[in-house]
């Protein structure tokens, strides 16, 4: 019998006699992919350990992006440090901004307008699809479909030009600060954003015919890098790739921050093949499962927007004064639901206006850690699906 | 074999299924804007680089402050006022005014501390410089040609499209009507 036990998971046995009826193991050989390679999303270098086309390891190094995010919080006061978070994930600035915006006002009590909660949610989501459909073209991408991803960015060039209408940014909005958001709503900004959402949400449909139920994406996705629920708690996976898995857990549904609790949505999660709109092949908690948790999670977020229009209230956009703030001799520690997962600040202030100690908790950096226990055992192929599939941004990785 | 002919047939299907959308956008209206050709489409809000009004300027340094890079560099040779009878700053003289570029990230910042409404961002999109050095633009030098804004290189040339002509146009003409005063700032007032 010509098994071979993979040291890092050993209740992965492959049978090679069965595989291949005769003994094919070679030389193992140690392949570097990335830092530079297209579907590493980034500054990712993920070292190989092959046999022929089958993986033994593959452990990630990171740190190529490391911009001591932490550290420069540490040297300025929580408004100026605003700009730094939309770097962190560079695909949702504004989830950034929000989650340390809110650590900072819990931490010293402020009171935010009630417009400025509205505003937040509404730009919050909308980033949520635009991170959410760069997800989608850039899997697409990684799997062969070129043609999917020119549509994505099509709309998501839309929702950039709605926010450089609110904030003057495309991609570090800073819109979001401690107190409210930097500016009020332009003019007929709540037209333009209902016209939108008419417009995106017939486009999933199409993107469904497009990409996912693509026999040849089907068959490259489905049950690829199958994580199951147990592994996926266990590793303290957050965001789409948890519930991916089958887990219903979403922050903004189970413990609700700001106005979350006022909408009503759906938390979609990987479903069994065979169930509706899911093809056969699919096992819960495969790439193809994390693929849909997003394409469906754009449709809920349309649907919380549009509540959110129709609720919007009058009012103040910002709660005085933001500079020079006295931080109390206290600590937090905020988590939001970004994109990604679960974004977290913690913030520990000393009584005067500069943070001491400020710690993110990325939800790229604790999602690639199963990048090893998920890609050992599987094809060379499969790699780049499972890599695109947990949707990382280095940028946020790394800090 | 028979799984072999049906993934055949469900992957032939499925890609005319998505053929058939592409095809119906072939006679569809482009969004694709021809950029250098066309210019782009920048909302009013947009945060490009500054325009700086020289002769509002009082020197507070609060720009500086709020700057969260440390990218702008302020002299001056005294206490600057503004005059309430001409809304125009008077008193020593700004000797430096300069923005590093090379470091500016744009969050706007610097512009909502300021008290006498002299710093704004502009609808300037990019710019080019050969030398690092380059990247550090001189305020104080662009108001000596009348000038709130920097003109990046390739603005400079001749053959440019007729958007271009017209921005560089309507920048000289901002700074027109002050152009006096922005030159006064740069010497001593009593």
């Amino acid at each position: 019998m010509a098994t071979t036990v993979i040291e890092t998971r050993p209740d992965v046995l492959i049978d090679f006699d069965k595989e291949s009826q005769g003994d094919v193991r070679t030389e193992e050989m140690l392949i570097n992919m990335g830092p530079q390679h297209p579907a590493t999303h980034g500054v990712l270098r993920v070292v190989l350990r092959t046999d022929g086309e089958l993986i033994l390891e593959s452990v990630p190094h990171i740190g190529y992006l490391h911009r001591c995010a932490e550290k420069i919080g540490e040297n300025l006061q929580p408004y100026q440090f605003i700009p730094y978070t939309d770097r962190m994930d560079y695909l949702a600035g504004m989830n950034n901004n929000q989650a340390y915006a809110i650590a900072i006002e819990q931490l010293v009590g402020i009171e935010v307008p009630e417009r400025a909660l509205y505003i937040r949610m509404i730009f919050a989501e909308l980033n949520r699809i635009a991170s959410h459909l760069v997800a989608f073209g850039t899997y697409g991408l990684d799997m062969g479909a070129f043609t999917p991803f020119l549509y994505s960015f099509r709309e998501r060039e839309m929702i950039l030009d709605l926010f450089e209408s609110a904030c003057g940014a495309r991609l570090t909005y800073s819109y979001i600060n401690v107190g409210g958001v930097h500016d009020d709503l332009p003019d007929k900004f709540l037209d333009v954003l209902l016209e939108y959402l008419d417009y995106f949400e017939p486009k999933v449909a199409e993107y469904n015919q497009l990409l996912s139920y693509n026999h040849i994406f089907v068959k490259r996705t489905a049950n690829v890098g199958v994580i199951s629920a147990a592994d996926a708690v266990g590793w303290a996976l957050t965001g789409p790739v948890l519930r991916g898995s089958g887990v219903n857990w979403d922050l903004r549904k189970s413990t609700p921050y700001e106005i979350y609790d006022r909408f009503e949505f759906d938390v979609p999660v990987g479903l069994p093949g065979g169930s509706e709109g899911v093809p056969q092949s699919v096992v819960v908690g495969d790439c193809w499962c994390r693929y849909m948790v997003r394409v469906l999670e754009m449709l809920q977020s349309c649907r919380i927007i549009r509540q959110a229009i129709k609720q919007m209230p009058d009012g103040p956009h910002l709660a005085g004064k933001l500079k020079n703030l006295k931080l109390p001799d206290d600590e937090i520690y905020v988590e939001i639901e970004n994109p990604r997962g679960q974004l977290g600040f913690y913030v520990r202030g000393d009584g005067s206006t500069i943070p001491a100690r400020v710690k993110a908790r990325g939800p790229s950096f604790c999602n690639i850690s199963i990048l090893n226990h998920v890609g050992s055992g599987c094809l060379l192929a499969d790699i780049p699906a499972i890599v695109g599939s947990i949707d990382i941004v280095m940028g946020e990785v790394d800090r | 074999m028979r799984e072999y002919f049906h993934n055949l047939y469900m992957t032939l299907k499925t890609i005319l299924i998505g053929m058939r959308i592409t095809l119906k956008y072939c006679f569809a209206r482009t969004i694709t804007l021809q950029y250098p050709d066309r210019p782009p489409a920048l909302q009013p809000r947009f945060r490009g680089f500054h325009y700086f009004e020289i002769e509002k300027c009082i020197a507070c340094d609060l720009c500086a402050k709020a700057c969260p890079v440390d990218c702008i560099y302020i002299e001056k040779t005294g206490a600057r006022k503004i005059d309430k009878a001409s809304g125009i700053a008077k008193g020593g003289a700004m000797t430096r005014y300069a923005i590093d570029y090379s470091k500016c990230m744009f969050c706007a910042l610097c512009v909502d501390p300021c008290p006498t409404d002299c710093i704004h961002m502009g609808n300037l999109h990019d710019h080019s410089g050969y030398t690092r050095e380059s990247m550090t633009v001189e305020f104080t030098d662009l108001a000596l040609e009348g000038l709130q804004t920097p003109q990046p290189f390739w603005m400079q040339s001749e053959k440019q499209p007729e958007w271009v002509k017209q921005t560089k146009q309507d920048w000289i003409n901002r700074g027109v009507p002050v152009r006096e005063e922005m030159l006064k700032a740069l010497e001593e007032q009593k």
